[in-house]
């Protein structure tokens, strides 16, 4: 059984399936073969690889995105509905959603993509941000100073107070993984993507926290509680941003 | 050349029209050519805490817009004659004066004066903008007060946002005995919170109030330590270093204060 499946058409383009029985090196065979037998026909129609529910790596599909282009398709990215292939697909910059309107095939790019590049450029304050007066960025905003009460700050990403945050805080206007930090934190209001965090009567940690979005909810991690933490396990804060830097989102 | 320096606040009745006439007063005291100057078009009072309401012929908004020179308008204080007052008109409003006349008028007396105070009406619209306009040096006056603080901030961002020098705090009726109890911020706390230096530290004083309705500032009585604080303020103006009276000695209380009240 060849193990290329079905071609169909689809707002993609053409949607190559692989079959999900077949070893990586099966498929890689099969799509040289479909390149030979159909080279001509297809020409440079962008291609799609649906990999279907196989749970591939990084390696895996780099290797066979790359052998196809060699062979002369001209494979714009994958579909995957495994969430590991899907991740793995997203860092290479291959991941095709098939609700997508087709557009121009774009360039992979190394995982790790600077957040505030896509989103625009970042804010920085240096200085006081005093009642009354508003920071708005539809990227990260970065104050080093204070924010007073009566003051605002509206980012589509990040906030990072390098002191004392005293005033309104809306992060994540546009990105659920944004983060909240500051060296004081004791806002007036808080919110991360639409999320508001209770504020009054509120006792908030004292010393360095960032606030992110889990779930329905906003967590809030102090710098100081990572001292008690498990050995090996790194500081609380540590692993967030680790957590965030997987989890941005990124278009295309 | 004079230096203008205005007197603003944002809120109302925490002592800028007090402030300016003891600095003024206390400035000619040390022998400097002083102008006080009332902005507070349409409710003029530094006239009255002068003492010199009796003596108005022209006011600022005569001189602005010519019917008489700026000297006509001047009225020299009944005590001290280096020390003149222009003051407000109290027929016209906040709107009868824009920025550009404030400046030109002030710029008529830097040739002759060492110094011109300016004192602001509160609020932050129209008046506001023209007290500041001529500004070489801003000032803002605070009590220890959350709310006062609260407009303090406001104000001091729009100062910073016309890109005069940084204000300059005066901390007015401070209580030592409430913020000891923990039930006042201290100035420290005000300081710290406005993220501003400090000119001076005025404490709380019955005698501001008897001063003002008989229109002789406090400032000439020496005994009583609202005026030594006015003095002091005068003299860090003209340059001079001052060490700072601790009116308070244990601000550590109001810590907690400030973390209830959300600052």
């Amino acid at each position: 059984m060849s193990p290329v499946g079905r071609i169909r058409g689809t707002g993609l383009g053409i949607v190559v399936e692989l079959d999900r029985s077949a070893s990586l090196s099966q498929m890689l065979e099969g799509l040289a073969e479909l390149s030979a037998a159909h080279g001509a026909f297809l020409g440079d129609a962008p291609l799609a690889l649906d990999l279907g529910e196989r749970p591939l790596m990084v390696a895996e599909i780099s290797v066979l995105v790359e052998e196809a282009r060699e062979s002369g398709l001209n494979v714009r990215g994958v579909l995957a509905q495994d969430a590991q292939a899907k991740a793995a697909a997203q860092a290479l910059g291959l991941l095709l959603d098939e609700a997508e309107t087709p557009v121009a095939s774009r360039p992979t790019r190394p995982p790790l993509t600077e957040p505030a590049q896509e989103r625009g450029q970042s804010g920085l304050v240096t200085g006081m941000v005093r009642s009354g007066f508003t920071v708005a960025n539809p990227g990260t905003v970065i104050i080093l100073g204070d924010s007073n009460p009566g003051s605002e700050i509206v980012a589509g990403g990040s906030v990072v107070v390098w002191g004392r945050l005293r005033g309104s805080v809306l992060a994540g206007v546009q990105d659920a993984s944004a983060v909240i930090c500051a060296l004081e934190l004791m806002p007036s209001q808080l919110g991360i993507h639409g999320h508001l965090a209770p504020v009054e009567g509120r006792a908030w940690p004292s010393g360095p926290v960032l606030a992110r979005l889990e779930g329905q909810g906003i967590v809030i991690e102090s710098w100081h509680a990572s001292a008690g933490g498990q050995p090996g396990s790194g500081s609380r804060i540590g692993s967030a941003f680790r957590g965030l830097t997987r989890g941005v989102q990124r278009s295309g | 050349m004079a230096r203008v320096v205005t007197v603003t606040s944002g809120k109302g009745g925490v002592g800028k029209t007090t402030t300016t006439a003891n600095l003024a007063v206390a400035l000619a005291a040390l022998g400097q050519r002083v102008v006080a100057l009332d902005a507070d078009i349409g409710l003029r009072n530094l006239d009255v805490v002068m003492g010199l309401e009796n003596r108005i012929v022209f006011d600022v908004v005569d001189a602005a817009e010519g019917r008489c020179r700026v000297r006509q308008a001047l009225i020299r204080d009944k005590r001290l004659p280096e020390l003149f007052l222009l003051p407000a008109s109290q027929t016209r409003d906040k709107d009868a004066l824009e920025p550009a006349q404030m400046v030109a008028l002030c710029d008529q007396l830097r040739e002759e004066f060492d110094f011109v105070i300016v004192d602001s009406p509160a609020g932050i619209e129209g008046g506001f903008r023209v007290a500041l306009a001529p500004a070489d040096e801003v000032l803002i006056v605070t009590t220890p007060e959350v709310s006062a603080v609260r407009d303090a901030d406001r104000v001091t961002g729009l100062v910073e946002a016309e890109e005069k020098e940084p204000p300059r705090l005066v901390i007015n009726r401070v209580k030592p005995s409430m913020v000891k109890r923990g039930d006042m911020l201290g100035p420290q706390d005000v300081a710290d919170i406005l993220s501003l230096d400090v000119l001076g530290m005025v404490p709380e004083d019955d005698s501001v109030v008897v001063s003002s309705n008989q229109g002789a500032p406090l400032v000439l009585d020496e005994r009583n330590r609202a005026s030594k604080a006015f003095r002091n303020m005068a003299r860090r103006l003209t340059g001079e270093t001052v060490t700072m009276d601790d009116l308070v000695d244990d601000n550590s209380i109001s810590e907690r204060l400030r973390r209830w009240l959300g600052w």
